[in-house]
């Protein structure tokens, strides 16, 4: 079993504390960014409707904002606490913020452009759809949730890319899934020489051996829980859940 | 900052100003201009034939650019065919663009049986004035199929032709490039010459696509006013309706004759104000009108059921 050492708190006065509180509030505005983004394109459906005289009932519109503002809301969840991680372990803090505005530029684009796109061209299909009963409100969510699956990917892919080769073992409130290991093939995982991050002020797994990557491995491999879930808990309960986490892959006979 | 930091910079600032520009000034108005999210058709029972057309009594309505078949389309639709139930009229008259979005072989059943279904169960004619978007190619070999093609769906006799409602007679034109300028503009101008010569109802109505006189997008047709609206005065033509600007315009009478704009039926584009204005609206809308003996009246519905605008012409003297 591999030995975890539980992350503690940094000092109130550090530059690692105000570092990281600028890059909890900038996590947040960038939540808040992703939110608006999936949101716009139900909005200015919605606002049309509103101006030109449909009405406040029945097919106003306010399906659209609602799927919109629940797939805003999760994927700003996850945002932020994917950005909260990789600002803590990443090698430069720039390295976030570049990946993170990439990110944005295709959720913005594709979260509007795709809805545009796809009812434009397939517009036969989508009414004959609508006429058998199938919710418009499927169809959109369906396309907003495509658009943030772009985003993910492109942000997590910028960020594993700006990130130093091959990548260094960080520990990661997400546990179980870090962002950038996400990504990392699994043959390159066991090859990596993990050591600790610098200028972070949470301390690592304290022993860097083969088990170690051995237990990075399983958990690359291990079937994922949502990361929504996974954030809310890395949040309230630091030090356990990452604990409980690595103890239970590491069971896993080192190769 | 390494070459790799650097071109991912470079990349999320461009794009970020691509993408500001793009949302902004495009993808965004036109997400709010455009009809694209399909619905479900209104249903509506309706009683058939309730309408009341007498010698100096009818009423119909009249509806343009309505080709969309999304939610917009269908709350306008729905709205015709309540005031349907209230005051039934025997008659829809298209104003052109009854189909975007595809071709009018595909999308029929989407753009026009399923939004217009109440009423045409109801028994309620159509007819149409062929729009631009009916022709996109502009009298190509692919848009006359389209054009012949709406034609035979709807039953309409032809490009240009008149039809007689109690005591109203509809002429309607084609107002594409080619009627308009070209080959057929001058046979199509005589036509209505005789049309209008020969005509002794006591109310004169003509419909067209493109507007004589508009404060919208699109704005008054260049070359209509030196060719179409001296025909218009000279026979003593009460009303003239038209679409292709989406939105809701009446104008004062200009050398007698009213002309509207009645775009609404699917979507919206903004409208200003001109000398000859009366009343202007971007909204979704159609045009309801009942003629009783020596008046006309207009009302213009939106989709919630709130009047626009409403109007009355009185017959000409001596009609």
């Amino acid at each position: 079993m591999t030995a975890v050492t539980p992350m503690t708190p940094a000092t109130p006065s550090t530059p690692t504390t105000r570092r990281l509180r600028v890059g909890r509030a900038l996590a947040s505005v960038y939540a808040v960014a992703c939110f608006l983004a999936v949101l716009a394109p139900a909005l200015a459906v919605r606002w049309t409707t509103l101006r030109s005289g449909v009405g406040t009932g029945g097919i106003a519109g306010w399906d659209l904002v609602a799927a919109s503002a629940v797939v805003g809301a999760a994927h700003a969840t996850t945002a932020r606490a994917r950005l909260r991680c990789e600002h803590r372990i990443a090698a430069r803090g720039s390295h976030v913020w570049i990946a993170s505005l990439n990110a944005l530029v295709v959720l913005a684009l594709s979260a509007s452009l795709l809805v545009l796109g796809v009812l434009e061209h397939f517009a036969a299909e989508h009414a004959a759809l609508a006429n058998r009963g199938l919710p418009v409100v499927v169809l959109w969510a369906g396309l907003q949730l495509a658009a943030v699956g772009l985003a993910e990917a492109t942000g997590r892919f910028v960020f594993w890319w700006l990130e130093p080769h091959p990548a260094p073992h960080r520990a990661c409130r997400w546990g179980v899934l870090p962002p950038v290991r996400a990504l990392v093939p699994l043959a390159a995982l066991r090859r990596v020489s993990p050591r600790v991050p610098v200028g972070v002020g949470v301390s690592t797994a304290s022993t860097p051996t083969a088990a170690t990557a051995a237990t990075m491995s399983a958990a690359v491999s291990a079937p994922a829980p949502t990361m929504a879930s996974t954030s809310m808990a890395s949040t309230s309960t630091p030090a356990p859940t990452m604990a409980s986490t690595s103890m239970a892959t590491s069971s896993t006979p080192a190769p | 900052m390494n070459r790799r930091e650097l071109l991912a910079s470079a990349f999320g600032a461009l794009g970020a100003a691509a993408a500001g520009t793009t949302l902004v000034r495009g993808v965004w108005p036109l997400l709010a201009e455009e009809d694209l999210v399909p619905s479900a058709a209104p249903r509506l029972d309706l009683p058939a034939r309730a309408w009341t057309t007498t010698d100096d009594r009818v009423a119909f309505a009249v509806l343009g650019d309505n080709g969309s078949g999304g939610r917009q389309a269908m709350a306008v639709a729905e709205r015709m065919a309540k005031t349907y139930r209230e005051r039934p009229f025997e008659l829809v008259a298209l104003l052109g663009d009854i189909c975007y979005y595809g071709s009018i072989e595909d999308r029929y059943e989407e753009v026009f049986r399923r939004p217009m279904a109440p009423l045409i169960e109801a028994g309620v004619g159509f007819e149409l004035a062929t729009g631009n978007h009916d022709e996109e190619l502009h009298h190509s070999d692919e848009s006359l199929a389209e054009i012949e093609a709406e034609l035979r769906l709807l039953g309409t006799p032809g490009r240009y032709y008149r039809t007689s409602h109690g005591p109203v007679d509809l002429f309607y034109l084609d107002s594409s490039v080619p009627g308009r300028f070209g080959d057929e503009a001058a046979t199509q101008l005589e036509w209505l010459d005789d049309a209008l010569a020969t005509s002794t109802n006591r109310w004169k109505v003509v419909a067209l696509h493109h507007p004589p006189f508009s404060s919208g997008e699109h704005g008054s047709t260049p070359g209509l006013d030196e060719r179409l609206v001296p025909l218009l005065n000279r026979h003593a033509v009460d009303l003239v309706l038209a679409g292709h600007d989406h939105h809701y315009e009446r104008t004062h009478p200009i050398d007698g004759v009213t002309y509207v704009v009645s775009g609404g039926g699917c979507k919206t584009t903004p409208v200003g104000r001109s000398r000859f204005t009366a009343r202007a609206a971007s909204t979704l809308q159609f045009l309801h009108v009942e003629v009783e003996g020596d008046r006309l009246t207009g009302t213009c519905i939106r989709p919630d059921g709130a009047t626009v605008d409403r109007f009355t012409l009185r017959a000409r003297e001596g009609r």
